[in-house]
């Protein structure tokens, strides 16, 4: 194959130059024309077309004429010599009704208005239509046909039978009756226009507007048999969104996308991890990557979605079931995200801009769930633990190697000073009433928080001829976080065309470049460190965090010594670290289309991605970061002081870039005969991904002049003892791969697949799907070899049928099913060890050598999802639709990291650890309840149920809520299980009671391994430990509703979300921002009348703390709404000034999101908070201009 | 336009008739790969995990009697101190960590890997081979003396045939059932016949990876593992075999100028078998402390605050003293070696060859001049026998082996009652002689993967 391909790519441009010279001869013919004022006519019963058309070649000038207007034009007789131009003009047009308007060297026609008297009798001329459309080879009716009059807003739908009626026609109008996938027909009215046969447009069927398009394929809605739903503009646009998936919450059933709540799960070897909620049909992998696959313009992409701009959606589909995904392959396991962009038409360049700017306040912490008195709890509460182990040695011990570099609180300094007598009780008590009194917050605020801004700029260009159409868009979004130094700008630029290369041969190109620059700084949490830590002094100087710093005397002592300050200061480091990532991404798609014929269509094409990034780490001399490093290699021993890392600013720069190709052919059929039509595709994709990086640091650096000192990296890496200082130890450089290094990686797939779509007179649908991936991933052993992931579905549409005939009201009725496999293989994990290269720099000299990277395992096996649909479509009444889904998935042998014998040799390895079940109900509905031309009311439901439950996983080990609560999957419970214990108070000794499902009480006095209730504690079957339901919402609605009235709209967004259990966190005095109450602990016999906070000792031990944290008293309903959008839209089109400055469309957005929150629990505490802390809900208030010119 | 119909149809048919496309895929990725040839079985047993026999901070120093630690939670909740206070369990989490159970066994995976491929293994002489698999087998074999002598009971020859040790794991497979409990001789039968098969293919020399086998490093673990046999003439044989055959020299810490430059404790010059570990900021017991003589200069090179009084002040912390020694080695050593001979001849009555050997630990770690006036001498069998002892201990402190010194002690009632103290010098912890204490249980991690397994007292 490879000859051949550059002189053919040749042959392309040369075709391209050829239609572009043709272009512009035939545009130049017009004005080449002469001028001749005196016209010569001699003509009877000629069309008014001709006529204009031998004007025109006489004159010289140019006619415009509206499209339909000749329709309407009688013939014309006419004999004129040499007669003025005009003047014949003014004798041709007398009997037409039709006039004209002459600017220029150009002659405008247009339609005569009306008489007085034509517009008063024009109702009593009009007629009433009737009609039947069926098709024409079978004589089936075509219910839901669509009838309109040509020009007007007036239309009906033919009913079941496929008959019709309209009244109030036009006599002379014309009706234009189309439906998806046969030819449109025009006819002019009649009161009887009989029987309509329409026929079937085999060549069209796949460009029609209603289809479903899966990325590889577009299917006629009647004949897909699986669980997708879409999204048009329209619908998407009607609230402003600055990021492609905001736009998509709560608009499609099965997609749950959930910013505030998150799943949290562990997996064996102890790693957390905590996601928001983005998946589709609930949680059924254990793998990190639970997202679906995205899809754009055909290719799933491995770009970042920040690609995507919402300005450029036309539709989102999603594919739910094996049905519609299996195309897909193993990737598809989540389900699948198709997104199609906006395209040209043809015409003069369309402009559009748009603009928009959004504002999110500040956060509020006056109105949060805190305690005012922060300070003096926890100060409090320190001090009385820390006296526990102070002695009046300890202070002499702080100026000592191994105590005094250990970050301590400020009370325990204090206790220790009040412990040795350095100072006076007095001078304690109005140091600790000092650090009671202050609280960090208001300092915090002014520091580090700022209102956040967001604001967006599109200029979109688009037109062409029909054999050449171009779509340009650039986009710029810049955006300030509510952190002071953060922030990002992206800045977008995407051109499309499609181009007629010949008759039957078609490309469609794509290329698009992006650029994302992203500042970053560290600023601390509000919440981080304690309320009496002060980040500034009272000179308004960088303080230090003690908590996070070294022993003041020892630092003081350091620094004598010449070393460099060890405190931290988070406002120098602020300012003097900064994170600085520069990504440049570019993408080009090409598709060529080949017209076979006989039904025949082949298509090649692919998509070419690349990403670079460049991320830069920067810490200046000063700051904690290098004054850590400094320290930790700076000699003072032995009478020589010698700094071996050089003091100054710190660049460690990594550069990343990722490459990746699909290469995909693909061969269409598109047939019908008779009563049969099979679509169906075969096709193979190549799919190829390298990522590369490499890491480089410089110390000793500036970037103003650009140099760096030499560092005797030798020593360093190889531990050598003459370049480590002995007064700060234990913050080593690491190995020499966290400073420099290099990354490859290589990932090759070759994919076969094939989907038919088969159906029988529109009725009876039948589909399967089949694709089978290959990877180099290690992956040629022969039990992972061409395993196939397979699929079946089937469709009826009811309201096809005879008997169905007579129900006018009821437009379509489809019921479908459909079961298949999706599937996932373990890609690095083999019956072979696999080995690493690694530099071993625990031997001097540093020796190469090769490292496990995945244990022998033989015992591995495909994790496999069955996936049951059954879904129904319906269409009623004039204007509503909906569907229901019903449906099952069952993941067996689920893949995970599970803890295996450590008499094997490994702590973890990846089994077949779970299997997970999901199942549930969707249902979705759309209605124009209200449709006139100046008002329209338009509503979208969408209600998702899905219960997951695990089935069964391999798991041993403490059983207990602190252990289950983060797990994520607990066999036999839902996804994100919670567990407590029912605990009803405390002794008369403060400890918590709690009491197992018999209602007998334990008192939890002990934390001590081995005792029976420690265990039972933490066991399965003692009952002590009980579920509480789960942290997933199982139920998550949407209800949006669009009111259209002229040309102002408003719409409004309400997201629900509920069948799950929230957690109200205890209030403990041991934390920085404590909860209301966390100063009201048990501390004499009697308070546990007035308390459930047990004494300080139970607070710090294990079961006594977990039997009062995790109280079952405490999970509530966590059901919340929230009021997502509300937007409001005005259209300015009809103002002169606007018209004037050649605005086609010129509208005002203004959007609040966010605005309000409530839980349905005794609290009102609501996820969409963030945390319980926070009591309200951050709005985000946005002005925008949509504008086309 | 023909030749387009023809290279779509080719990629087409490549693509559904896989077999023609396999070259394709042939690429192995890069940085990963499988072991195929003899050199890569070499560069495996280079890995840093070798150098390592335990995790980095060696749980073991944290049961002896060389510790006082003031700051412990009631009830004791840390790794830390459920090992000081001597816990049977060292969590309640079979998630979690295996501590050494788990660490012994990972290495002999990696021993196993190379013993498993090593003959099937591409290029390289049967005589390269033969030393690859002399090396694995040694590896293995140090690793099952540690599992040996923490998890069976002190060994004791009369017992030794019924008590129960570990299992004895020959394959690299996660997915294959681990086998039963082995007994205590099985093992250390396993041990000796392992390495004896090693000895002659190993390297003479293993000065560039000290951690790697050598005729030298095979010896010297024979010393130890006879040594807690308690077979003493065994020892010293092997201790002595073991001398002469290393180029491995003590480091002589009253003169810093000769100091190693470099902390890589398995590339200092006095190891023979070099296994890293870290110890750094232990409070030591006073009775440790007691025993270091005015002129002993491991006081200075290794230790902090050792002129403050208050209890736990001292701190064996050699990071913050004298960095090249921030590590200790936990495995076998010139010093280590000279102890095991001088023990093995004091108590075979051999008081001059013991006082060789004694001394030439004490001329490397005493200051004095002459050299000479470091020696100690003395003609009474015990005398010589206890400070051998002694010098062990001082010697050897945080290294590992000062618990299995003191499960072997028991055997020979040489050991006290064992106490832990809070600040307040309120009793927490005792370990009393023969206590079951001294043989440690099986990880609860271990018995929830093996519920017939027998648990130990």
């Amino acid at each position: 194959m490879k000859p051949g391909i550059p002189r053919y790519i040749h042959k392309i441009w040369l075709m391209m130059r050829l239609t572009t010279v043709i272009l512009i001869a035939t545009i130049m013919q017009v004005s080449a024309a002469g001028f001749a004022q005196q016209i010569t006519l001699n003509k009877s019963n000629t069309s008014l077309e001709d006529i204009i058309r031998n004007l025109r070649k006489q004159s010289g000038y140019n006619f415009v004429v509206p499209g339909d207007l000749l329709e309407k034009a009688k013939s014309v007789n006419i004999r004129v010599k040499d007669v003025e131009f005009k003047k014949v003009l003014d004798e041709i047009f007398e009997s037409q009704p039709i006039t004209y308007e002459i600017n220029n060297n150009t002659v405008t026609l247009k339609a005569k208005p009306k008489t007085f008297i034509q517009a008063v009798l024009a109702p009593f001329l009009n007629i009433t239509v009737h009609g039947k459309v069926v098709d024409s080879l079978t004589g089936n009716p075509l219910a839901g046909a669509s009838v309109i009059i040509k020009g007007k807003k007036q239309f009906t739908r033919a009913g079941a039978d496929g008959s019709f009626t309209l009244q109030n026609v036009e006599e002379d109008a014309t009706l234009v009756i189309s439906y998806i996938g046969y030819r449109q027909q025009e006819i002019k009215s009649a009161k009887e226009l009989g029987t309509i046969r329409m026929a079937i447009d085999v060549a069209r069927l796949d460009e029609v507007a209603v289809t479903i398009n899966t990325g590889y394929q577009r299917i006629k809605p009647e004949q897909s048999t699986g669980a997708v739903a879409q999204i048009g503009t329209k619908e998407y646009e009607s609230r402003v969104s600055s990021d492609f998936l905001d736009g998509l919450v709560n608009r499609l059933p099965g997609l749950m996308i959930n910013n505030s709540v998150s799943l949290t799960s562990t997996d064996p070897t102890g790693n957390k991890t905590s996601r928001p909620l983005f998946n589709i049909r609930g949680i059924s992998t254990m793998s990190a990557n639970q997202s679906p696959l995205i899809v754009v313009d055909g290719y799933p992409t491995e770009l970042t979605l920040d690609m995507i701009d919402p300005n450029e959606i036309k539709s989102v589909t999603i594919l739910k079931d094996a049905a519609s995904a299996t195309v897909y392959g193993v990737r598809a396991s989540n389900g699948v995200i198709i997104i199609e962009r906006k395209q040209a038409s043809p015409g003069a360049a369309q402009f559009s801009f748009r603009t928009t700017l959004g504002l999110t306040p500040e956060e509020n912490y006056s109105r949060y769930r805190w305690d005012p008195n922060a300070s003096a709890i926890n100060s409090e509460y320190v001090r009385e633990r820390q006296t526990l182990n102070i002695t009046p040695a300890t202070w002499g011990t702080l100026f000592n190697t191994g105590v005094g570099n250990i970050g301590r609180s400020i009370p325990f300094f204090l206790q220790s000073q009040l412990a040795a007598g350095i100072i006076s009780p007095a001078q304690a008590e109005s140091s600790f009433a000092a650090l009671a009194n202050y609280d960090n917050l208001d300092d915090y605020s002014r520091l580090f928080q700022r209102t956040a801004a967001t604001q967006t700029s599109t200029l979109n260009v688009s037109g062409g001829v029909p054999t050449a159409l171009y779509y340009i868009t650039a986009n710029y979004t810049g955006k300030q976080n509510n952190a002071i130094l953060n922030g990002n700008n992206r800045f977008l630029l995407t051109g499309r065309t499609t181009l007629k290369l010949a008759k039957r041969l078609s490309l469609e190109l794509t290329t698009e470049y992006q650029e994302l620059r992203n500042n970053g700084a560290p600023i601390p949490g509000a919440s981080q460190f304690a309320g009496y830590e002060r980040y500034e002094d009272v000179n308004g100087n960088p303080a230090a965090i003690i908590s996070k710093s070294y022993a003041p005397v020892y630092n003081s002592y350091i620094m004598s010594q010449g070393l460099l300050d060890q405190n931290y200061y988070p406002l120098v480091d602020a300012n003097s670290i900064s994170d600085k990532t520069r990504t440049l991404n570019n993408k080009t798609i090409a598709n060529f289309n080949y017209d076979i014929g006989k039904g025949f269509n082949l298509l090649f094409g692919g998509v070419y991605e690349t990403s670079r990034s460049e991320i830069r780490h920067l810490a200046a001399q000063g700051s904690s970061e290098v004054n850590a490093w400094v320290n930790n290699y700076t000699v003072t021993a032995g009478g020589v002081f010698k700094r071996n890392v050089p003091d100054g600013d710190f660049l460690r720069q990594q550069n990343t870039s990722s490459n990746g190709y699909t290469a995909r052919t693909q061969l269409n059929y598109n047939k019908r005969f008779g009563n049969h039509s099979i679509n169906a595709i075969a096709g193979a994709e190549l799919r190829n991904v390298i990522n590369k990086g490499n890491l480089a640091s410089y110390f000793g650096y500036n970037d103003q002049s650009l140099l760096q000192q030499p560092v005797d990296y030798a020593s360093i890496i190889n531990n050598l003892a003459s370049v480590r200082g002995t007064l700060v130890t234990g913050i080593p450089l690491g190995a020499l791969n966290s400073l420099f290094n290099q990354t490859y990686s290589e990932d090759r797939f070759l994919s076969g697949f094939s989907n038919i779509v088969y159906s029988y007179k529109d009725t009876y649908s039948l589909s399967g799907s089949i694709r089978i991936d290959q990877s180099n991933l290690f992956g040629s052993d022969p039990r992972y070899k061409y395993k196939p992931l397979w699929s079946l579905g089937a469709a009826w549409n009811i309201h096809r049928e005879d008997f169905m005939s007579n129900v006018n009201w009821l437009h379509q009725l489809k019921l479908r099913g459909a079961f298949g496999f999706n599937g996932n293989v373990a890609k690095l994990s083999l019956p072979q060890v696999i080995a690493q290269a690694q530099n071993n720099g625990g031997n001097t000299p540093t020796l190469t050598s090769l490292v496990l990277a995945s244990n022998a395992n033989s015992g591995l096996r495909w994790e496999q999802t069955e996936n049951l649909n059954m879904g129904l479509d319906f269409s009623i009444f004039k204007n509503i639709s909906g569907s229901f889904d019903y449906y099952t998935k069952k993941t067996t042998d689920v893949m995970g990291n599970s803890p295996i014998d450590p008499t094997l040799g490994a702590s973890s390895a990846l089994v077949n650890y779970a299997t997970i079940r999901n199942n549930g109900l969707e249902f979705s509905l759309k209605a124009d309840w209200i449709s006139t031309r100046n008002f329209n009311w338009n509503t979208g439901l969408v209600i998702a149920k899905n219960n997951s439950k695990v089935l069964d996983v391999a798991r041993t080990g403490r059983y207990d809520p602190q252990i289950l609560d983060v797990l994520g999957y607990v066999s036999g419970y839902p996804v994100g299980a919670m567990f407590s214990y029912n605990t009803t108070g405390l002794n008369n000794e403060g400890h918590p009671i709690i009491v197992d499902q018999n209602g007998t009480s334990y008192v939890v006095n002990t934390s001590s391994t081995g005792q029976p209730l420690v265990t039972a504690m933490s066991s399965k079957d003692s009952g002590l430990v009980q579920y509480s339901g789960t942290t997933v919402p199982s139920i998550s609605a949407g209800l949006s509703n669009r009111v259209d009235v002229g040309n102002f709209y408003f719409f409004a967004m309400v997201n629900y979300y509920g069948g799950f259990k929230v957690r109200v966190p205890r209030p403990t005095p041991a934390d920085n921002r404590p909860l209301p109450g966390a100063g009201n602990y048990w501390r004499v016999p009697g308070d546990e009348l007035k308390t459930d906070i047990p004494n300080l000792t139970d607070l710090g031990n294990p079961n006594s703390s977990w039997a009062y944290l995790y109280n079952s008293n405490y999970v509530v309903h966590g059901d919340y709404i929230t009021l997502g959008d509300v937007t409001a839209s005005y259209r300015l089109n009809n103002l002169n000034f606007i018209k004037k400055a050649g605005f086609k469309n010129f509208e005002i957005k203004a959007q609040a999101s966010n605005l309000y929150t409530v839980g349905f629990n005794r609290y009102n505490f609501s996820m969409a908070t963030g945390s319980y802390g926070k009591s309200y809900v951050t709005p985000t208030y946005t002005l925008g201009l949509f504008t086309n010119f | 336009m023909k030749k387009f119909k023809y290279i779509a149809a080719q990629l087409l048919l490549c693509g559904l008739i896989f077999s023609g496309c396999d070259k394709y895929l042939d690429v192995e990725p890069k940085g990963k790969q499988l072991l195929k040839t003899t050199n890569d079985f070499d560069l495996w047993l280079n890995s840093v995990v070798l150098t390592t026999e335990t995790d980095g901070n060696n749980l073991m120093n944290n049961m002896t009697d060389n510790l006082d630690v003031l700051n412990i939670n009631t009830p004791p909740t840390t790794l830390g101190e459920l090992v000081y206070t001597w816990a049977p369990q060292f969590t309640t989490d079979v998630g979690s960590m295996t501590y050494l159970w788990g660490e012994h066994y990972r290495r002999i995976s990696l021993f196993n890997t190379v013993l498993l491929g090593i003959d099937a293994a591409q290029g390289g002489t049967a005589s390269q081979k033969n030393s690859l698999k002399a090396e694995a087998l040694l590896g293995r074999a140090h690793s099952y003396f540690y599992l040996v002598n923490e998890y069976a009971k002190p060994y004791n020859a009369a017992t030794a045939a019924t008590d129960l040790a570990v299992p004895f794991v020959t394959s690299d497979d996660v997915s294959k059932k681990a086998p039963g409990r082995s007994t205590a001789a099985e093992i250390y039968q396993h041990i000796i016949d392992d390495i004896n098969e090693a000895i002659p293919n190993l390297p003479e020399d293993n000065s560039n990876a000290r951690f790697r086998g050598s005729k030298a490093a095979a010896y010297s673990v024979l010393a130890r593992v006879y040594l807690y046999r308690r077979e003493y003439t065994e020892a010293q044989r092997y201790a002595e075999l073991a001398l002469a055959s290393t180029r491995a020299i003590m480091i002589d810490y009253t003169n810093a100028a000769t100091f190693p430059a470099t902390t890589n404790v398995v590339s200092h010059p006095d190891a023979i078998y070099g296994r890293s570990s870290a110890a750094a900021g232990i409070s030591i017991s006073a009775e440790l402390k007691s025993m270091f003589a005015a002129n002993d200069a491991r006081r200075t090179v290794l230790y902090t605050n050792w002129a403050s009084t208050v209890r736990g002040a001292t701190l064996f912390y050699a990071q913050a003293v004298t960095n090249v020694f921030s590590f200790t080695n936990s495995g076998t050593t010139v010093q280590e070696m000279h102890l095991i001979a001088a023990e093995g001849a004091a108590r075979a009555n051999n008081l001059a060859t013991a006082l060789v050997h004694l001394n030439e630990v004490r001329r490397n770690r005493y200051t004095g001049t002459p050299v000479t006036s470091r020696d100690f001498t003395s003609t009474i069998q015990d005398v010589v026998l206890t400070e051998v002892l002694a010098e062990r201990r001082r010697e050897l402190p945080f290294h590992g082996l000062r618990w299995f010194d003191m499960r072997r002690f028991d055997m020979e009632d040489r050991m006290p009652v064992v106490t832990r103290l809070n600040a307040q010098n309120g009793v927490i912890a005792t370990l009393e002689p023969h206590s079951s204490k001294y043989t440690l249980q099986i990880p609860i991690q271990v018995i929830a993967f093996n519920p017939d397994m027998i648990q130990n007292p």
